[in-house]
């Protein structure tokens, strides 16, 4: 059985400080809902990350409140990669016939917290007993995968500029980007110290968001084909650029043979740049990129985060990966293949989504 | 949420106080923070062990970033540490001037405090290292 990606939507990804979790998830679904309501909904799947811990059985008070009308709702966590998981839930649900017509509804409110709540959030993802406890963060982790990375292929920290440079030009043509401007080297390289030797501009802005995908079992709306979903969770050593690329690899490798297609079908890719080096690391592991060259390879004309990536786009975590999705299916011709990888901050979890536009 | 309540601090006391990991009695593996299986041979027969307290810098950051109750700790050093017993952790790096720090450093443990909890709640003491003093 087939699985149509039929419609989705997207809201600008900023600090909504005028709009709540509620209007964010309104304003995704409105764009929607005239696909949703004229083939009828089976399920409602609520991916979301930060905005579960407060907010316990989400899904159930969204549908409530905007008025969704799903038989059944599922609420997804899972960090980063809480959509590539949504959208392997939904997938598998039409695959098996419990379900004919799916919708996914990312949302997050981040910035209703001081940025001092937010970075000690963002070591949720790691063990809270351990770095947890001792307020080590995701950036602290990236900041020591990136000296890794430099001191493996031998590349000073100025390689890493040519992909904020890259992304924030793209994102002057994204509509729903955070960041739509563009940036000098000079910019980045006197921007503010974060932990050595990331700079402002090695990170992802947290954004407040929400976005959304209909999937259906049926031909219809956008014409766009879920081929395949590829999956690979490591949660040991993750400071281990070798466990990054064998998580990411291995998810990218099973989502093609998945959809029986080859890597050189690709003809457009959008990672999970939650730091640069995570750019670099995600594009090596496809192999369609060398390995401590990948981000000098990455050309202005490259069919690569099209939007402007987590980078300047905007990372919106829980529904980051539906973002990805959007960004991707923009940019994707007829007849075009695209892979999506959506993983969790420092790639523990990789979900690989292929998509077709038919 | 952020900041952790007494009954898990208490439980991982072990863990904080004395860095006790488990070792896998099959294979050898030492596993820290401790886990229910050994991640090199699946084994399930593992004993406590206490990592040891020594060891050198392999790779280190200076963070700048601003966290809910770690006002006093920026700079942070944030570690790698090989330990003598070759167990690799991340620790914060304390006494010592961010500029000074260098990869294949000496550092011992120390019990320090992590967080406070208000004036009247729980101090969290946790271990962290500095260099070594020969």
């Amino acid at each position: 059985m087939k699985v149509y990606i039929s419609d989705y939507s997207a809201v600008k990804a900023d600090r909504h400080y005028d709009k709540g979790i509620y209007d964010l998830a309104y304003e995704a679904y409105k764009q929607i809902s005239p696909s949703v309501e004229s083939k009828g909904l089976d399920t409602l799947i609520i991916s979301s990350s930060f905005s579960l811990h407060n907010n316990l059985n989400l899904g159930v008070k969204v549908a409530s409140k905007i008025g969704i009308p799903a038989k059944r709702i599922v609420n997804v966590e899972g960090g980063l990669s809480s959509s590539g998981q949504a959208l392997m839930v939904a997938e598998s649900m039409i695959k098996s016939g419990l379900a004919s017509s799916v919708l996914i509804l990312g949302v997050e409110k981040v910035n209703d917290n001081v940025s001092k709540k937010v970075n000690r959030m963002l070591s949720y993802e790691l063990d809270s007993l351990y770095e947890g406890f001792y307020g080590v963060n995701s950036t602290e982790i990236a900041a020591l995968i990136h000296k890794s990375y430099m001191r493996k292929y031998k590349v000073s920290k100025e390689y890493f500029y040519s992909w904020p440079l890259l992304m924030h030009a793209r994102a002057q043509s994204n509509p729903k980007a955070c960041l739509p401007f563009k940036v000098t080297r000079e910019a980045i390289s006197s921007s503010q110290d974060i932990s050595s030797p990331l700079k402002l501009f090695d990170l992802s802005p947290l954004c407040d968001g929400a976005a959304s995908a209909f999937l259906t079992s049926e031909f219809r709306g956008k014409g766009i084909e879920l081929m395949s979903i590829g999956v690979t969770n490591y949660f040991d050593n993750y400071w281990d650029m070798e466990k990054i690329n064998y998580v990411v690899k291995s998810s990218f490798n099973q989502s093609l043979e998945n959809a029986k297609i080859s890597k050189e079908e690709v003809s457009l890719l959008e990672i999970t740049d939650s730091y640069s080096v995570m750019a670099a690391l995600e594009l090596e592991a496809t192999g369609l990129y060398e390995q401590g060259k990948s981000l000098e390879q990455v050309e202005s004309n490259s069919k690569v985060n099209l939007g402007g990536g987590l980078k300047a786009r905007g990372n919106i975590m829980g529904a980051t990966g539906l973002y990805q999705l959007h960004d991707a299916l923009n940019g994707l011709n007829k007849g075009e293949i695209g892979v999506i990888i959506n993983t969790s901050l420092l790639a523990h979890t990789s979900y690989s989504i292929v998509v077709k536009n038919e | 949420m952020s900041r952790l309540s007494v009954p898990p601090y208490w439980r991982e006391r072990g863990t904080y106080y004395r860095l006790e990991g488990v070792k896998c009695r099959k294979c050898g593996a030492i596993s820290f923070p401790r886990k229910y299986y050994c991640p090199s041979c699946n084994s399930r027969e593992l004993e406590g062990y206490e990592v040891s307290r020594e060891g050198r810098v392999i790779n280190f950051t200076v963070s700048h970033q601003q966290k809910e109750g770690f006002d006093l700790s920026i700079p942070m050093i944030i570690a790698e540490i090989e330990l003598n017993d070759g167990v690799r952790i991340y620790a914060q790096l304390v006494d010592v001037d961010p500029y000074e720090v260098r990869e294949g450093m000496e550092v011992e443990a120390t019990l320090r405090r992590v967080e406070t909890d208000s004036h009247e709640g729980i101090i969290y003491y946790g271990t962290k290292f500095r260099p070594k003093i020969t």
